[in-house]
């Protein structure tokens, strides 16, 4: 059964064996395995349930509902925007749908510098297999790659060098552009549709609207999670909520799940709790073309090429260099950063439908920490230290430098980033400006859409929280299993890589238990 | 079909104010903000952009109003390289329904920003005996990109009001047809049928 917040109209008290917080590409893909196996589970997602019919394809009215903090989750600067699903979903349902796998050089990293041994390809294998079945996961179609982003496949053959198409877990898709305010058609298979349902199916009860505050351990070796329902919107609380359990699988996110085990007094032996967090900032590119060249970036899947000469994956430093993918859907938030006001502003969207826009993605080595406040209601206020790191700067700078040849070669006419101030491009004459390209808070506009590592995971409890089973190292029976386990950031996008690792730490928990 | 969206409390159409406002509320407590302490003076000139019947019961009054209608009007003018401008879908007003919905130390923060625009951004700019929504559109347009250049407090509020700005006009569907967005595909089925 799937339970929403409003039809709650009582205290919760329930008992069952397993308790999944949290119904993203983590929880998900635990809750229907374990359902699956014959265990006993809850689901606790503090989130609504939106359901097509729901989407309005607004983004003033979407975001407030389906992200976490209504998209204004911020690091502690507020130079980076961190954004993250908080729904029935979780982020599989307002993600980019793009699918793409660990890199084997971070599997190599991870291995080599975390001593994550029993993570590989291999072992991985069957889960990958098994969650791109489920998913219904296949490259995007011809047809519905715009021509946004087919500027950067043609213009990267007429250059000879790398881009490619993403593989998507999108089914019937008809191209609208609107991915990321939630599908209003049910063709993006984020948890939401493609594990959830049938985890209810199975058996597991699944309450939206639960926020879980804190893990009490009992005396006799159970749990009790503490939590209240709260009413949709503005999260107030209004009944709470106990539920006494075996086993608890925390896939609450990156930020709090942290957070969540930090109030429940669980962090002590664990001094790597909340560390260690990448953001992998974006920022957005604009590359202005002529006016015959349409790029109808609002309809077709809005992200599904990306140029791939510029990565440089390493077993040194795991994911490396950067890579640009096509962008579209998000009008209003992408137009925030540009540059310049009034007429200069009216100028770049004016010619908006002969405008490229794409993310310019850098991945970062972990550079944050978390720390939480909390408000009077009980809800968490988590703050996001980040620092942005030298290299990872100048790393930015090469790519303002190559990604402007880039358009420039392709026939841009204009090429400017989310900079407040860095000019307009007017040439590829003007690309050793890149030298001078700031990057500070408000003047560069930057978001993240995987935040990963403040559970990362490792060999000790010195330097890590959880065990390669996902397993705390001062707990028995509590997981976590979401993108907090990350080492170092996992690959460019994240949802893959956390529901394998789901489907492979549920499938050995379940095999050893 | 897309009807839950009508049907869902109040409290869910909570404000989408991105990273602007998270900035503008850590400015509610910079010194300079406060010194200024503007909002309880009065001012020169009555408001004339937005009349008080009109406020939909945002937080903001009407000389908060009427400040941040200069400033919408600085950023987005009319005319130029397509038509609307923030006065013709009188942006402010948007801006101040969705802070009715807002945290107060961000209400706190936009109100002293204001303040700060309304009060200090002339003198910065040699017109210390000028309020900043008595100037002239390109004047006040000026200011603002001058402010961009600045370290600190003018360049942060400068931004959080450009960023808050460009993201609630590029959600009103009179600027769509200027730049060719052809919006939710949803609702052009809808008039289909």
């Amino acid at each position: 059964m799937i339970y929403e917040g409003e039809q709650i109209s009582a205290a919760l008290n329930l008992t069952t064996d397993t308790v999944v917080i949290g119904s993203g590409a983590g929880g998900g893909v635990s809750a229907y395995h374990l359902a699956k196996a014959g265990v006993k589970t809850v689901v606790l997602e503090e989130g609504g349930r939106f359901q097509a019919k729901d989407m309005s394809q607004r983004e003033e009215q979407m975001y407030p509902q389906l992200y976490r903090a209504g998209g204004q989750q911020m690091t502690s600067d507020g130079q980076i925007n961190v954004m993250q699903g908080s729904a029935f979903g979780g982020s599989t349902l307002i993600n980019a749908a793009d699918v793409t796998p660990i890199a084997p050089e971070v599997l190599a990293h991870w291995q080599h510098h975390h001593g994550i041994t029993e993570i590989t390809e291999q072992a991985l294998a069957a889960s990958y297999k098994r969650v791109r079945a489920q998913m219904g996961v296949a490259p995007v179609k011809q047809n519905l790659i715009n021509n946004n982003n087919n500027l950067i496949l043609d213009a990267a053959a007429k250059q000879g060098i790398k881009a490619g198409i993403f593989d998507t877990n999108r089914k019937n898709c008809i191209g609208s552009g609107y991915c990321m305010q939630g599908c209003a058609y049910d063709a993006k298979q984020g948890t939401n549709l493609s594990y959830l349902p049938q985890a209810s199916e199975l058996g597991a009860q699944i309450y939206t609207d639960v926020r879980v505050d804190r893990i009490e351990k009992l005396k006799n070796g159970f749990y009790k999670v503490h939590g209240m329902v709260i009413e949709r919107g503005l999260r107030t609380p209004k009944y709470p909520v106990e539920v006494i359990a075996k086993r608890i699988i925390l896939s609450a996110g990156a930020v709090h799940s942290p957070a969540i085990l930090k109030r429940s007094g669980l962090d002590k032996g664990l001094p790597q709790l909340g560390k260690n967090v990448s953001l992998q900032p974006q920022m957005v590119v604009g590359a202005q073309f002529e006016q015959h060249q349409q790029m109808n970036s609002q309809r077709g899947i809005p992200q599904s090429v990306y140029l791939a000469e510029y990565d440089n994956n390493t077993v040194e430093h795991g994911l490396g260099g950067y890579r640009i993918e096509g962008i579209g859907g998000v009008l209003a938030n992408m137009v925030t950063g540009l540059p310049g006001i009034a007429d200069q502003h009216k100028q770049l969207m004016q010619a908006y439908l002969h405008t490229h826009y794409s993310l310019l993605l850098i991945p970062d080595q972990p550079s944050g920490e978390m720390r939480w406040k909390y408000k009077e209601n009980g809800a968490v206020v988590p703050i996001i230290d980040y620092k942005i790191s030298d290299e990872w700067k100048s790393r930015a700078r090469d790519a303002v430098r190559n990604i402007s040849e880039f358009f420039f070669k392709a026939g841009a006419k204009k090429v400017y980033f989310s900079n407040h101030s860095f000019p307009v491009l007017e040439s590829i004459d003007d690309i050793d400006k890149a030298d001078l390209f700031e990057i500070s808070p408000g003047l560069t506009t930057l978001i993240s859409a995987h935040v990963q590592g403040t559970c990362r995971m490792g060999t000790s409890a010195a330097h890590s929280v959880v065990n390669q089973n996902l397993k705390l190292h001062t707990d028995e029976n509590i997981y976590v299993i979401d993108a907090s386990i990350m080492p170092t950031t996992a690959s460019t996008h994240t949802m893959l890589p956390i529901m394998a690792m789901a489907d492979y730490a549920i499938h050995k928990m379940l095999a050893t238990s | 079909m897309m009807n839950n969206t009508m049907q869902l409390p109040e409290s869910s159409r909570r404000i989408f104010l991105q990273r602007s406002i998270q900035a503008l509320a850590v400015l509610s407590t910079a010194p300079m903000i406060i010194a200024c302490d503007s909002l309880n003076q009065p001012f020169a000139v009555e408001p004339v952009i937005v009349a008080a019947e009109s406020r939909s019961n945002g937080p903001l009054n009407d000389i908060e109003l009427n400040i941040l209608s200069a400033v919408t009007d600085a950023i987005i003018p009319q005319n130029g390289a397509f038509k609307t401008g923030a006065s013709d879908v009188n942006l402010a007003l948007i801006i101040n329904q969705h802070l009715a919905y807002a945290d107060q130390d961000i209400v706190t923060g936009l109100q002293g920003s204001l303040a700060f625009i309304e009060h200090k951004t002339t003198a910065i700019f040699g017109k210390p005996d000028e309020q900043f929504s008595q100037l002239s559109t390109l004047v006040r347009t000026k200011i603002l990109v001058s402010m961009a250049t600045l370290d600190g407090i003018p360049v942060q509020i400068f931004i959080a009001l450009k960023t808050l700005s460009l993201f609630f006009f590029y959600t009103t569907k009179a600027c769509w047809n200027d730049i060719g967005h052809q919006g939710p595909l949803i609702q052009q089925q809808e008039q289909k049928l």
